[in-house]
């Protein structure tokens, strides 16, 4: 036709050619969520790492120390692992220290119950019916309240979305520090300072980066820039001060307007 | 024919265990790995014959294999040459299959197994189970997929061969240059090909990475034949 470069030309709009600046955005913001993900499947391995340090403990297994009474190098290390973990997390431990045939309960040495063969349900002590397979996860009862009052307190939110913050503390079912030794108790003070030096570290890079201007992981994409306008508010000044150099004729406006009537038709009609 | 079989526990298991071994032996030589006619169609009474204890139960120890890809699929498996990489090697190599026996599967059992499989130079292994994974030994199945890839089926999963199925339409998997081809045909970027699944079972059962497209083919009756094509995710 009269196209000259001998092409048909298309009816559908030219498409936006991308400039080389959002180019170079769309670059950022690839990387960025590449950042993002990567991050998370880094917590992602060390959780699961976590799960299969986890999952032979306790590693100290010597007569003194029992679920009840647990070695206090094992509590801390218990306390700072499970730390990121969400409850599922936390039921795969316990499978996978079922597979290892050890109590579901990390600081308890002693094997799973072995109910034997038979049905599925089971008929406990107390009268109730309960899953065999729940029965088996444990080795006492006792365990199983110990087990369960750590999950209660884990956190539902993803992993990646609390690595940060260093004030999730996890406690254990009646720990009771009256009856602990000299040793126990310096021990049990190490770990609560390793704890805490993990805190103030995380707290001393929140500020480094706060003061270098460098965001969080997190925030350094999402912000949006804000500038402040104030709105200039001037419109009815104006009519108040006409108003109040007008008082004297107060009466003769309507709504604020003032009818003009020649003063000869006034006068004619007088 | 049943009806003179032993009617006890022990035959029972003899049978499942035949079949299971079947199918796997199936799904590896339709993924195109070396196997002879007379190990895939193995019948009962030579299979207990080979695998079986005096006493009648199934020697577990013995039922592991190892097979090599034929050599249409290592042109199939291999990336076409280029200009920075003239010799391209195949990313597909030999395949090892075992039937593991432990009551219970966590991260341990998976960790000897992969260690097993990659310090013997196998590019792929498959764990068949009768009892199913822990969740940890499945995240951790992730972390040696770049060194070996391990698969872990079920028995009671390979008791029948799914492809078998007469819903089940013909899956063949295209090669690299097919899969070009068939893009630069239909000027289609890779995305805007339909998907299927990794977990999906037939693309289990072929074993199909991501990224790989394979084609369907389907009886139909207006046409005859209908072929559609999936991309892996």
């Amino acid at each position: 036709m009269a196209n000259q470069s001998g092409r048909p030309k298309g009816i559908l709009k030219d498409s936006i050619t991308p400039s080389g600046d959002s180019k170079q955005t769309a670059r950022e913001i690839a990387i960025h969520h590449a950042t993002l993900l990567q991050h998370r499947k880094d917590l992602e391995s060390q959780i699961l790492d976590s799960v299969i340090l986890l999952s032979e403990y306790p590693l100290v297994r010597e007569a003194p120390y029992s679920s009840a009474n647990p070695a206090p190098s094992d509590v801390s290390d218990f306390k700072a692992n499970v730390r990121l973990f969400q409850p599922s997390d936390y039921d795969d431990l316990i499978e996978e220290r079922n597979v290892n045939d050890l109590c579901g309960y990390t600081l308890c040495a002693r094997p799973r119950r072995q109910t034997g063969g038979g049905g599925e349900w089971k008929l406990t002590s107390s009268g109730e019916i309960v899953k065999r397979k729940e029965l088996e996860k444990w080795c006492s009862q006792i365990c199983a309240r110990r087990a369960l009052f750590v999950k209660v307190q884990l956190n539902e939110t993803a992993a990646w979305e609390r690595a940060g913050i260093p004030d999730i503390q996890i406690d254990l079912l009646d720990e009771d520090k009256s009856t602990e030794t000299e040793a126990d108790r310096t021990a049990r003070k190490l770990g609560e300072l390793k704890l805490d030096d993990q805190r103030q570290a995380a707290r001393d890079s929140a500020a480094l980066a706060m003061e270098r201007g460098v965001n969080g992981i997190t925030s350094s994409m999402d912000k949006v820039k804000i500038t402040l306008k104030e709105k200039d508010v001037t419109a009815p000044s104006e009519m108040a001060s006409q108003v109040g150099n007008a008082n004297t004729e107060d009466h003769l406006l309507i709504d604020g307007h003032k009818a003009k009537i020649p003063e000869e038709e006034m006068k004619d009609s007088e | 024919m049943i009806d003179d079989l032993p009617n006890d526990a022990k035959s029972k298991e003899v049978v499942r265990l035949w079949r299971a071994w079947r199918t796997v032996h199936e799904m590896v030589a339709d993924r195109e790995y070396e196997l002879a006619e007379d190990e895939v169609n193995i019948s009962l009474d030579r299979f207990r014959d080979e695998y079986c204890h005096p006493d009648g139960t199934v020697n577990r120890a013995k039922l592991q294999f190892s097979a090599r890809p034929s050599d249409s699929m290592l042109r199939k498996n291999t990336p076409p040459a280029t200009p920075s990489n003239p010799d391209p090697v195949p990313d597909c190599g030999p395949i090892w299959v075992e039937f593991l026996t432990d009551k219970q599967f966590g991260v341990g059992q998976i960790r000897q197994f992969a260690k097993y499989t990659i310090s013997n130079n196998y590019k792929t292994g498959i764990m068949v189970t009768h009892v199913p994974l822990s969740p940890a030994a499945r995240k951790s199945l992730a972390s040696v997929e770049n060194l070996a890839k391990i698969e872990c089926f079920l028995e009671d999963d390979l008791l029948v061969n799914i492809t078998h199925h007469e819903l089940v339409p013909r899956h063949v998997l295209l090669s690299r240059e097919e899969k070009i081809a068939l893009l630069k045909r239909y000027r289609l970027k890779e995305t805007q090909l339909p998907r299927i699944l990794q977990k999906d079972p037939v693309a289990r059962y072929l074993g199909l990475k991501r990224g790989q497209v394979v084609k369907i083919i389907r009886i139909s009756e207006t046409a005859g034949r209908y072929a559609s094509y999936r991309l892996c995710v």
